[in-house]
């Protein structure tokens, strides 16, 4: 077995794990305010020290997962549905569709990503509550982001069409859905996978920038970006503030992209050359 | 060649169009009413909430809002909701702090891509060549803001070497690089964190199958030492990936400077457009994501020119 793969693996179940089982595992309530305690340094009761309202750190990184996790997970699956969908017509049927569909992908892409989000987000942040962000998120973090995936769909899509059996059940009569769907997909669900995954790496960076900058998950609830950024000012007094935070992010996003690495050398060992891009 | 470039560049104001119109179509589909943003609803009655809109033109049909849009931001008269300054003098004022930043970025990462790279073409499966296979997926799972704040506290709270803030000194009036340098390391090495993995990999990737060439034999043969084979015949082949690797990153960057701004407090677009999204200030918003998207479409259209520069087989096709 591949150990990049392996190690990914532990990490996300780690991660996964700890946000579900959040109520049980985490030592303090993620809200609850020692104020004599404010950023107090890692210590046997704060096994992570404490922030700015004597909040557990640990604790609220814990719950923070739950957000982060979700919110990259839930994202990815809109972002590849997308991107699966507008890839696979695109790249099976051709022509005037295929024109039409990419241009609007490279019209997705023309934006930097962030600039597009920043958009999206500002207009429509203000119609729910601060508490309900992370649920408008998804929908916008997904939307923005599947131009990447039609792409790469579109051209396994293309290679795959030429193949002779391709031909052959067109000829015995199937149904384009039908070709798309049980002929041509299957074949490339190994790339669906891997750009899926590592989808959710990037996409949990995005989400933390987004609450970094004060315009995703905003407090009272916590999400890793937003602990950064509420830290950044103790930096002096209280590094763990920022740190920690910081690593649950890098060790999860690192974790997904292991996984993503070692799925791509495990289906498809031939790969080796552009891995990060 | 001329009618080359020409057809490109009539080829991409489609496309910049079609992002305008998406750019409208979103703050059009967005809940809300801008004008109330101007003042407290609470204390308008439902005229002059009505003549508010009217006097910023929302009553007018769509097709006239978009067309007065574009019109606004091809004459620079179209203004910021809140400070009616003109979007066109804000972004003006930031284009030097987010191209300097991007710029030293760049540099940075090629100074020290290119050699990495090198090194481990010339050695595939050597220890370099696999610590830098690892470093890839290490350095992208990295969030830019967080290495932001460590080298802040590092470098300027601790050591006291580096200012942690702002692009110039602070009774700085022009853009003077030398006073701007100091400014620029953090920030610059922020922008280049995660290009450097990248471009060593695709430059080492290069290396390797241009080592492979016959000239490469060629050029050894006529007894040129290593040196000059490897950087001036095996780099300069190699580079053309590596160009066009940096022009699909421009996005990227962009996206990154965002960050880079916000933490390092530098006043360049990608602050502008936070501190306008924040405050919805449109008009703004509007007008910096259309000139990012102008940037990256430029970008393409650079790395397709430097092609022809750094290959010249290229320019006949």
């Amino acid at each position: 077995m591949n150990s990049r793969f392996i190690v990914g693996v532990f990490i996300i179940v780690l991660a996964t794990v700890s946000a579900l089982a959040a109520p049980w595992i985490s030592p303090h309530s993620p809200e609850h305010q020692e104020l004599l305690s404010r950023l107090q340094g890692p210590t046997g009761s704060y096994l992570l020290g404490t922030d700015n309202f004597g909040r557990d750190i640990l604790s609220r990184i814990i719950w923070g997962g739950r957000v982060s996790l979700s919110v990259g997970l839930l994202a990815m699956v809109i972002a590849v549905s997308v991107g699966v969908l507008v890839g696979a017509i695109s790249g099976y049927f051709g022509r005037a569709i295929d024109a039409i569909l990419m241009r609007f992908t490279e019209l997705m892409l023309v934006f930097p990503a962030f600039f597009l989000l920043i958009l999206v987000v500002a207009s429509f942040q203000e119609s729910v509550r601060p508490e309900d962000r992370g649920m408008i998120l998804v929908p916008m973090l997904g939307l923005t982001s599947w131009a990447v995936s039609a792409r790469i769909i579109r051209g396994e899509v293309l290679k795959i069409k030429q193949r002779d059996y391709i031909l052959a059940v067109h000829s015995v009569g199937a149904g384009n859905a039908r070709i798309i769907m049980r002929h041509i997909l299957p074949n490339i669900v190994s790339v669906i996978i891997v750009s899926a995954t590592v989808r959710v790496g990037v996409l949990i960076l995005v989400e933390a920038g987004l609450s970094f900058l004060g315009l995703g998950i905003q407090q009272p609830q916590s999400s890793w970006g937003n602990m950064v950024s509420d830290g950044f000012p103790y930096m002096r007094q209280a590094w763990w503030f920022t740190v920690f935070p910081g690593l649950a992010i890098f060790i999860t996003v690192l974790g997904f992209n292991l996984i993503g690495e070692g799925l791509r050398d495990l289906l498809d060992p031939r790969s080796g050359k552009g891995r990060a891009v | 060649m001329t009618r080359y470039w020409i057809g490109r560049i009539l080829q991409a104001i489609p496309l910049w169009i079609g992002a305008s119109i998406l750019v409208f179509v979103v703050l059009q589909i967005a809940p809300g009413d801008p004008s109330v943003l101007l003042a407290d609803p609470s204390f308008l009655t439902d005229e002059q909430i009505q003549e508010l809109r009217e006097s910023i033109g929302l009553e007018d049909p769509l097709p006239t809002q978009y067309m007065r849009m574009m019109a606004g931001i091809f004459t620079g008269e179209l203004r910021s909701f809140r400070t009616q300054e003109t979007t066109m003098s804000m972004i003006r004022g930031a284009i030097p702090t987010t191209f300097s930043v991007v710029f030293v970025g760049i540099v940075v990462a090629l100074l020290l891509s290119l050699p990495l790279g090198v090194a481990a073409g010339r050695r595939p499966g050597s220890f370099l060549d696999r610590i830098l296979s690892a470093g890839v997926v290490v350095v992208i799972s990295f969030p830019a803001f967080v290495l932001g704040i460590i080298l802040i506290r590092l470098f300027s709270e601790e050591l006291g070497i580096l200012p942690a803030s702002g692009i110039r000194p602070i009774d700085a009036t022009g853009y003077n690089p030398v006073e701007m340098l100091p400014h620029l390391v953090l920030p610059g090495l922020v922008t280049a964190f995660p290009l450097i993995p990248i471009l060593a990999r695709y430059t080492r990737d290069a290396v390797q199958d241009t080592l492979a060439e016959d000239f490469v034999r060629t050029a050894y043969s006529k007894g040129l030492n290593e040196g000059t084979v490897l950087w001036r015949h095996v780099l300069r082949n190699a580079l053309v990936p590596v160009i066009s690797v940096i022009g699909i990153l421009i996005p990227l960057l962009l996206g990154g400077a965002v960050i880079v701004e916000q933490v390092f407090e530098l006043p360049g677009i990608g602050r502008i457009t936070v501190q306008a999204a924040i405050l919805r200030d449109y008009p703004v918003v509007m007008s910096t994501v259309l000139f990012s998207a102008v940037l990256v479409i430029a970008a393409n259209l650079i790395v397709d020119f430097l092609y022809g520069v750094v290959d010249p087989r290229i320019r006949l096709r």
